[in-house]
């Protein structure tokens, strides 16, 4: 059955009676097409299909045949009409709502982004605003493709951007470029040189002359790796030097000195208990407020925004948002002797475990915390091992007489 | 001596078909039996349903009785020179000429 037969009145009835057959046969020869033909044994009745108006006119078929006949459903459009036609103002206001949404779906009425971590929300809507592209914008003045590269320039980060709408959310989705620690080259002839104090524990050299050695003392800007090495003549002289990117693994022990202050007075927030709820409504670029502000030196507002949308992409330009406000004053307050120690030592502890993240292996800490004044200092000298080493451009160069000139 | 010479013409007729390569469903009205699988059976020229039940349906045709056996048999369409039934079937049986029908 095609769409336009559906479209056609038909019926789904019963035939009950020991002439089934011959109904089913009279309705043949009488040309009325009949489909979906189903027997059921338990209530002994034929269930099938057929146009109204072949039904209509096989009522003579059902007298000569003696049987049974019971509508069990109507369906086509004139069917449907007909019951449209008892629900008026559902048929109009579904018409209108359809009319109402064709009209939202030519505006852009909400951003999605997808893929940003970098770039926050704000930053991609400032620069959309900057473009024209806000909410209220008409789709047919989107020019995608110049969104798209103009995200690419405005950001650097951006290695892929997309712009498409779906209903009525104009949806960014980017891709940013990842981060890798990229070590500096200096034309691949560096040296190694120490950026910490500290005595060698470790050392492991990949490329290059080691200029220290395991035990030894190092300050910072002492050469570690040469990356020149020297090649030398039958007469075991340096005739010159093949310069590599000096590359090693250099562990050392240091100290670390680490000190923070944290004042014993502080301004504290105190409520005062007052607080207001203000309720706005939205409707395109109008908006409503219900509701005053509290008007105080101080005031905390949180607000929670809401968007009307009829599935995932189809949001409508109705807004509502609910702001929470509560006041409160400063007042002068002090910390205790425990209080400021535990501060200070969960900063150390912070400092610390950011240390551990980059790898450094903490050996030993010596901690003081003093009092000074109206204020807590706190003194730690930590002993740790870690990677050393920075890579800066060789020194090491063959003068015109043969001789190094380091 | 009529009913001789009505075989006579029978027979040449036959021949003559048979040299002509006439199909014979055009010719003597015999029934064509399509099936799909063992789950549709499409017959033309058939003359009229005898019995139709869920587990079986008789199909009286112009020299026959064609019974299709099976289970849950459903007629899908129903028209002057085609039956379409669907169901999973399970065999087809020649029944034999019906002198009532």
């Amino acid at each position: 059955m095609n769409g336009l037969e559906r479209m056609r009145a038909t019926v789904r009835i019963d035939v009950k009676g020991d002439a089934k057959e011959r109904y089913l046969n009279m309705c043949r020869a009488r040309h009325f097409p009949v489909w979906d033909v189903q027997s059921d044994k338990e209530n002994d009745v034929i269930t099938m299909c057929m146009n109204r108006e072949d039904f209509l006119e096989s009522k003579s078929a059902i007298r000569k045949t003696g049987v049974k006949v019971a509508v069990k459903a109507k369906n086509g459009l004139p069917f449907l009409l007909k019951k449209i036609r008892r629900r008026k103002v559902f048929v109009i206001g579904a018409l209108l709502g359809f009319i109402f949404i064709f009209f939202m779906m030519r505006s852009v009425w909400a951003f999605q982004f997808e893929g940003n971590k970098r770039i926050t929300d704000e930053q991609i809507v400032d620069y959309l605003e900057s473009q024209g592209v806000t909410i209220g914008t008409k789709t047919k003045e989107l020019d995608y493709e110049a969104l798209e590269q103009g995200l690419r320039e405005q950001f650097p980060e951006i290695t892929w951007a997309s712009v498409l709408q779906r209903g009525t959310t104009l949806i960014i989705r980017i891709r940013e470029r990842e981060y890798t620690e990229v070590s500096q080259r200096y034309d691949d002839r560096t040296d190694i040189v120490s950026d910490v104090e500290g005595v060698i524990v470790s050392m492991v050299v990949k490329e290059g002359v080691p200029y220290v050695k395991i035990g030894d003392t190092v300050n910072v800007g002492d050469i570690l790796v040469c990356g020149a090495v020297p090649v030398y003549d039958e007469n075991q002289l340096v005739s010159g030097y093949q310069y590599y990117h000096a590359q090693a693994d250099i562990l050392v022990e240091t100290m670390q000195h680490y000190t923070d202050t944290l004042p014993l007075s502080y301004e504290k927030k105190v409520y005062t208990g007052q607080e207001a709820t203000i309720i706005s409504l939205g409707a395109f670029d109008t908006r409503f407020v219900f509701g005053d502000g509290i008007s105080a030196q101080g005031v905390e507002s949180q607000s929670k925004s809401y968007q009307l949308r009829l599935f995932r992409y189809l949001q409508l330009p109705f807004f509502a948002q609910i702001t929470k406000q509560s006041a409160y004053e400063w007042e002068l307050s002090y910390y205790t002797k425990q209080e400021a120690q535990t501060l200070l030592m969960s900063g150390l502890e912070k400092y610390l475990s950011e240390l551990s993240e980059k790898g450094v292996q903490i050996i030993a800490k010596d901690v003081k915390i003093i009092k000074n004044g109206m204020s807590m200092e706190i003194m730690a000298d930590i002993t740790m091992r870690r990677l050393i080493g920075i890579s800066c451009p060789t020194t090491v160069e063959l003068t015109q007489d043969g001789e190094n000139n380091d | 001596m009529e009913k001789e010479n009505e075989r006579r013409d029978e027979r040449r007729f036959l021949k003559l078909t048979e040299r002509l390569s006439l199909p014979k469903d055009l010719v003597y009205g015999e029934c064509l039996i399509t099936m799909t699988g063992n789950t549709e059976l499409t017959i033309e020229n058939y003359r009229s349903i005898c019995l139709f039940e869920e587990t079986c349906i008789v199909i009286a045709l112009k020299h026959d009785r064609l019974l299709v056996q099976g289970s849950r048999l459903e007629i899908l369409y129903y028209r002057e020179d085609e039956i379409k039934i669907k169901g999973r079937i399970s065999g087809l049986q020649f029944l034999g000429e019906c002198k009532n029908l």
